[in-house]
């Protein structure tokens, strides 16, 4: 006699109650609203009056929008909440942002999944620089409603063009509000690198800096904060793009629990060649910024091309984001699946 | 299955949470956009090492240098505080003297907001330690190893002073050296 159990755990909750929900789910749009031509505000409520699962400031969504599936960063203080906010770029470029936009109105059903947590403040941090470029100030503005309801102090710099500033509303009331929380706004690129270099020169001991923005304008943001003798640990962004990369080298992986080896060829990222070879790998963004498909490996030669892992992680060599990140030449990684 | 092979438990090296000082006094980080040398005790190794530092550091950037007699001292204690609370992000904060006064000036810096990548130290010696009293509850300096026992300045007690120091105290632990063999609550030995 053959006796088999199957048990499925993919659709348990380890959590029973509803404010510990983070997998995939539906919400109702409760509100749809226009903040600049190219930005709309999307308000997301439980269906059925559950509550929502509390964020970390700097939180991001993961929103099903047609085909695709995108992060979008939350913006509100994360504690306690009865709505999810996110706000939305219309990209023009046919993809999720432009789904929602089109074809989404108030009372309509969205699948989401998370909140995600990857640009999470220092949890000791005296005060915080937060540097936001364009449709970055989703999760600064995020940052700076946690910091001011937990009576924290911050200094908030606003990079925008005139009469496309997402959320500058918010920003200026919330400074209003707070003594603590000063706004400084820059509408040129001239303007914003020397107001950054202004306030990255007078900012308390035991400060964080936070950035979320264009590429362009984060690597200034590195670039003076170095300048300003901030070390590396003091000095975090978000980014919403990433670089394009090259092709990268062949090399070789071995998946540990089948001893299976794939030979991986340039322009092949070592997430498709473990996905065309049946090996399940979570994955979101596909170019090295949102973590999703980290996995432990071993190796020596690791490539790291991706823009989420710290250099300690990356010097410890036993993570990657096979999405971007590969084998040196001609060697091999042990992939721990 | 049939083990052909002893499993042999891998054993880590211990690894004592003892600070671990550098031999030299170590450079000036050239990176900073200010500097805070702090000198405790007047004995010639230390002039010598905050001169050098003070040296190198002012043509850079702007330096502070803060030479204290004694850091328990409310006077000299407040100096330093106010020297930490005028710095700004992207200073360095270089501490020389005896190890008991470098380890609670790195504590007044830690409890500024500093963090490792910002602070530097050179001990001139190791004779003496900040030693927490896990019985009275309160720091004291004294003349001692990790490993030897101490009569507690607070409270008397005779204490063994552990191999364990936490930066949250800025401390070595110390307890009583002979409390297993103290009597129990019903008065019982063990």
């Amino acid at each position: 006699m053959t006796l088999s159990v199957e048990v499925d755990i993919s659709s348990h909750r380890f959590h029973a109650h509803d404010a510990y929900r983070t997998g995939v789910r539906t919400l109702r749009v409760r509100e749809v609203r226009p903040l600049t031509p190219e930005v709309t505000h999307f308000r997301l409520v439980p269906v059925d009056g559950t509550p929502l699962t509390p964020y970390q400031p700097g939180s991001h969504l993961i929103v099903t929008a047609g085909e695709h599936r995108n992060a979008y960063s939350l913006v509100d203080d994360g504690i306690n909440p009865a709505s999810y906010g996110i706000s939305v770029l219309r990209r023009g470029q046919g993809g999720g942002s432009d789904w929602l936009h089109d074809r989404v109105i108030a009372g309509d059903l969205l699948e989401v999944e998370g909140p995600r947590a990857m640009f999470a403040p220092v949890l000791d941090q005296r005060h915080a620089l937060l540097v936001a470029g364009g449709i970055g100030v989703t999760p600064v503005l995020s940052h700076a409603r946690a910091i001011a309801r937990l009576g924290g102090s911050a200094e908030v710099l606003y990079s925008y063009r005139p009469g496309h500033a997402a959320h500058l509303g918010d920003l200026r009331a919330l400074a209003d509000a707070h003594g603590s929380i000063t706004l400084r706004e820059a509408t040129t690129v001239e303007e914003t690198v020397a107001l950054l270099t202004e306030r990255f020169a007078d900012q308390p001991l035991g400060s964080h800096a936070y950035a979320c923005g264009p590429l362009a304008m984060l690597e200034t943001y590195q670039q003076v904060a170095a300048a300003a003798g901030w070390p590396r640990a003091r000095v975090h962004l978000e980014r919403f793009t990433a670089p394009e990369q090259d092709p990268g080298s062949p090399f070789t992986a071995v998946v540990a629990s089948t001893g299976r080896r794939l030979f991986v060829e340039p322009g092949i990222s070592l997430l498709t060649a473990l996905l065309e070879a049946g090996v399940p790998v979570p994955n979101l963004c596909r170019q090295g910024v949102c973590g999703e498909c980290r996995i432990p490996v071993r190796g020596d030669a690791i490539e790291h091309r991706d823009l989420v892992l710290s250099d300690d992680e990356r010097a410890a060599g036993d993570t990657l984001l096979c999405c971007v990140s590969r084998g040196a030449e001609g060697t091999e990684i042990e992939v721990l699946l | 299955m049939t083990l052909t092979e002893p499993v042999t438990e891998v054993v880590p090296p211990p690894a004592p949470s003892l600070p671990d000082w550098p031999a030299d006094p170590p450079a000036v980080d050239p990176s900073a956009t200010s500097y805070v040398v702090v000198a405790v005790g007047a004995d010639a190794g230390t002039r010598e090492v905050a001169g050098a530092w003070v040296a190198d550091a002012e043509g850079r950037a702007p330096t502070t240098l803060v030479v204290l007699d004694a850091v328990a001292d409310p006077r000299d204690r407040a100096e330093l505080t106010e020297a930490l609370e005028r710095a700004r992000t992207g200073v360095r904060v270089m501490a020389v003297g005896g190890q008991h006064d470098v380890l609670a000036v790195l504590t007044a810096a830690r409890d500024a907001g500093a963090i490792d990548a910002e602070l530097a130290a050179y001990c001139t010696h190791t004779d003496d330690l900040p030693m927490y009293c896990a019985h009275c509850r309160a720091t004291h300096r004294v003349e001692a190893r990790p490993g030897e026992e101490v009569t507690c300045p607070g409270c008397a007690r005779v204490l063994e002073i552990h191999a364990h120091f936490t930066r949250a105290l800025g401390s070595f632990l110390a307890s009583d050296a002979h409390a297993a063999g103290l009597p129990g609550p019903t008065g019982a030995r063990p």
